[in-house]
């Protein structure tokens, strides 16, 4: 079995999106010809239409590698391309990525790297040949590259700095907007947000990390290894959130467990949430004539294909605070097997989920659209994925609407589903779909 | 498909033939496309697919994905040889999709060789029905480095064609793109025409070699190697005829195809028909774009030239890039270095200093680029689909608009900042970076 018809994790060059993720980062990349244009249509253009930021898509400096390259070595063609992009492109940071054909033929990326950066050129180098692992593994592996090789010292804490991690730039289509709605809370709460990536990010941002009082990561897994790495190396604490803190119920369950960690009173907590609770169910009122009513063709059973991050978060949301039953979770991710248990904790409390969490993983199916319908057998569905399942929506003459990577038929762009107010719009495109009609 | 720059210290990303032909392979009735190499390569499927089931849905097609296969190589594979993974794909692709036809294609950025498929392929080969063909481009010693079509020695036809002794009486029209004008144009004429395009029953492939004759109305590097083989090894003539942009040149493809099928007056009463039809708004929209200083910048010279007669047609003022460079007949290495010349960073700057009223992109190392320069912009992300008459006014119109509504270009401008550098947008002329 293959297992990979249908790709949404990419490799791990598809990191480049990563350092397009920082402003006035710009990615290098040590790499056959295509790579980045295919990645860039995969992650970016194709997942959102969100562009090619600063420096994406065509204008990726890249040496184009091949055969005879592959043979010979490309130390000196990648040292010519380094030299060349920093005088013709403006960035603060460059960061060099490996693909695979490079890494077969043992070049040595970061010797050449290293006699930049002797020279006070900020660069660091990156191997992430596509066969080592998708895109999540790529990310991890960039951030730690960035934080080790941009020899951060330790600094005074600032006591009310918090660094923000989150999900993959890019790959996740909702990014962008999650931080800011992420920083905008937090913000209101009285932390001052350190943004590591999105609009408010820069490379001083990273130099600033040592400073922060504690990591927030809100991410299932992917920069588990990051946070821990500053643990040991400036002893500071991080938090950890799995899943995305959408509408009401998943707000309040991360606001809790945030301020139980980072020691914030009660009464804080609450002077936020109340007013933030009060107009959710003001709006929730208004539409409860068409949450509780009854239509034959309304779907039955929710499916959600998407990482654990979305499938988690989403499902929590439409189960407690808008009545929809879950029906089965694809997890597109692929976690190390160590987090595997922690990561079916995320999916109890949903129906279903008593005797065992109702979670595959994509990977370990032949083919989802078939599981699908095995397990809508007699429902309605209404599936949350990616553009991949249109086809078993409309099969099934189900409701489909698109949350995952890769979303080739939305526009993203500040949308977000983070909080009360993502809550609601969450729910406001969930119904209109519902009410527009199935497939 | 490879941008060997030597000498050369700056390139960006150079694009590559693969994943749009595979666009095209993946329509074709019961057809698989195999990546062999980790599922990065694979990214580029999403465009496929999203493709795929917009002609599904124009087409009146229940709504169905692509059917296409990545091997997904890892580090494991990489290691323990990656042959086993493709004869697995191979197997589950022809249990799952039944297919009448596996096109196997790779991505050199993985490392992966046409030989090593091709080894695969012939060890395999006899275990199955459907034809397995690899398409790779170094299997064929191309001579155009981005081709992969261009080669002796292949066999992509042969599997699929079935030979005959004796001709039937229709014509094969070439034609990959999505615009349907002039398709349109030959079905009223009622001629029996085998139209070889996206979505293409198994059926018209296996019969093209029975055609009377065959035409090309598209510039893919695809079709001119269908319509080159049919010609070579079973004996269908290829009628070159001009590509259907603007008037003279539709004038010029249908005049062309009613002379062969021995149907001039059908063909030129319906060219009087379709150019008295568009002759007013064709008119008006002259007059509008009358004096506009269009700059087109094309990475394809047959295309650029088609498309700037029809510019002309229009009225517009057509300003001259350095982009539209000839690009026959010179070396692989020759290529490779126009290709790492006409880069984003190079054309951009020259796009900047021209500064025309309306830009005109059909080039993928710049697309939205110029538009953050603040100057009206109209990116052509496929090939144009402007053909006929009706293509020629709303193309027209689409120019007139751009130029007339700048507004959001304009702020654009304002607010979008370039990666480059002040020392390299403020030198003159066209040099590159060329540091030895």
């Amino acid at each position: 079995m293959t297992g990979a018809e249908q790709t949404r994790n990419f490799c791990a060059l598809g990191s480049q999106q990563t350092v397009l993720g920082i402003r006035r980062a710009v990615p290098i990349v040590h790499s056959g010809s295509a790579c980045c244009l295919r990645l860039h249509q995969g992650i970016s253009g194709c997942n959102g239409y969100q562009g090619m930021g600063f420096s994406g898509g065509c204008a990726i400096p890249n040496d184009n590698i091949h055969r005879p390259d592959f043979v010979y070595g490309s130390e000196k063609k990648l040292a010519d391309l380094i030299e060349g992009t920093i005088r013709v492109m403006d960035a603060d940071l460059y960061v060099v990525l490996t693909g695979c054909n490079v890494e077969l033929a043992g070049d040595d990326t970061r010797g050449v790297v290293n006699s930049f950066r002797k020279r006070g050129v900020p660069i660091v180098a990156v191997e992430t040949a596509g066969f080592k692992g998708g895109i999540q593994y790529g990310h991890e592996l960039v951030m730690k590259a960035i934080v080790e090789q941009l020899d951060l010292c330790e600094q005074a804490v600032i006591d009310n700095q918090v660094n923000l991690w989150m999900t993959v730039p890019y790959a996740d289509p909702f990014w962008s907007g999650n931080i800011e709605k992420v920083a905008a809370i937090l913000t209101e709460l009285g932390f001052s947000v350190n943004c590591l990536f999105g609009m408010h990010s820069s490379v001083n941002a990273w130099r600033r990390i040592p400073a922060a009082r504690f990591n927030l990561l809100l991410a299932p897994w992917a920069g588990l290894e990051i946070v821990q790495m500053l643990r040991e190396r400036f002893g500071t604490p991080y938090f950890h959130y799995p899943s995305l803190p959408v509408g009401a119920g998943e707000c309040r369950n991360f606001l809790l467990q945030l301020a139980r960690f980072a020691g914030l009173a009660d009464a804080m907590i609450s002077r936020y949430i109340s007013p933030q609770d009060e107009r959710y169910y003001y709006y929730l009122e208004r539409a409860s004539d068409l949450l509780i009513c009854y239509r034959r063709s309304f779907p039955e059973r929710f499916f959600t294909i998407a990482d654990v991050f979305y499938a988690a978060g989403i499902s929590k949301c439409l189960f407690h605070d808008f009545g929809l039953m879950p029906g089965w979770h694809y997890l597109t991710d692929e976690p190390p097997g160590s987090f595997r248990q922690s990561i079916r904790e995320c999916f109890t409390g949903l129906a279903g989920a008593e005797k065992q969490p109702p979670v595959s993983y994509v990977t370990e199916i032949e083919d989802v659209g078939a599981d699908i319908k095995k397990r809508a057998a007699g429902f309605t569905p209404l599936i949350l994925g990616s553009s991949w399942e249109e086809a078993i929506a409309a099969e099934l003459r189900g409701y489909f609407f698109e949350i995952s990577a890769p979303v080739s038929e939305r526009l993203i762009m500040d949308c977000s589903y983070v909080g009360y107010r993502g809550g609601l719009r969450l729910a406001e495109e969930v119904f209109s779909t519902m009410l527009k009609g199935g497939s | 498909m490879v941008a060997n720059g030597d000498g050369l210290s700056f390139m960006q990303c150079a694009g590559c033939a693969s994943p749009p032909l595979a666009e095209i392979l993946a329509t074709f009735e019961d057809a698989v496309v195999i990546i062999h190499s980790p599922n990065g390569c694979a990214a580029s499927f999403t465009e496929i697919n999203r493709k795929y089931k917009k002609g599904c849905r124009q087409r009146g097609l229940p709504v169905k994905n692509a059917r296409l296969v990545s091997t997904n190589l890892t580090e494991k594979d990489v290691i323990l040889g990656i042959d086993k993974k493709l004869e697995q794909a191979v197997e589950e692709a022809v249990r799952r999709f039944r297919p009448a036809v596996i096109f196997i294609t790779a991505s050199c950025g993985a490392g992966v060789t046409g030989f090593e498929i091709q080894t695969v392929i012939d060890r395999i080969q006899l275990r199955y029905r459907p034809p397995l063909i690899a398409v790779v481009c170094e299997i064929y010693r191309t001579h155009h480095w981005k081709t992969g079509f261009d080669g002796e020695t292949h066999s992509v036809l042969q599997k699929i064609v079935k030979p005959v002794s004796e001709k039937s009486e229709f014509y094969n029209v070439i034609q990959f793109n999505e615009d349907d004008t002039v398709r349109k144009y030959l079905r009223q004429t009622g001629l029996p025409f085998n139209f070889i395009s996206q979505f293409a029953s198994y059926a018209s492939l296996e019969k093209m070699a029975q055609a009377k004759a065959t035409f090309q109305l598209c510039n893919s590097r695809f079709g001119t190697y269908i319509a080159g083989r049919l010609a070579k090894e079973f004996g269908v003539p290829c009628h070159k005829v001009p590509l259907p942009y603007g008037i003279q040149s539709t004038e010029g493809c249908l005049t062309a195809i009613g002379e062969v099928v021995g149907d001039e007056n059908v063909f030129s009463q319906m060219i009087q028909r379709q150019f008295e039809a568009h002759q007013y708004r064709l008119m008006a929209l002259r007059k509008q774009l009358q004096g506009i200083r269009c700059l087109p910048v094309f990475s394809d010279k047959r295309l650029g030239k088609a498309m700037q007669e029809m510019l002309n047609e229009l009225g517009v003022k057509v300003l001259r890039g350095d982009t539209q460079e000839a690009e026959e007949n010179v070396s692989a290495r020759d290529i490779a270095r126009k290709r790492a010349r006409d880069q984003g960073y190079r054309i951009l700057r020259t796009v900047r200093q021209q500064r025309p009223d309306i830009l005109l992109v059909h080039h993928y190392s710049l697309t939205s680029w110029g538009a953050r320069l603040g100057i009206p912009t109209v990116w052509l992300e496929d090939e144009p689909e402007c053909t006929g008459f009706d293509g020629l006014v709303a193309f027209g119109q689409k120019l007139a608009d751009a130029v007339a509504n700048p507004h959001m270009v304009r702020m654009l401008g304002r607010h979008a900042a370039l990666p480059y550098s002040d020392w390299w947008m403020g030198l003159e002329g066209m040099e590159e970076v060329r540091l030895r």
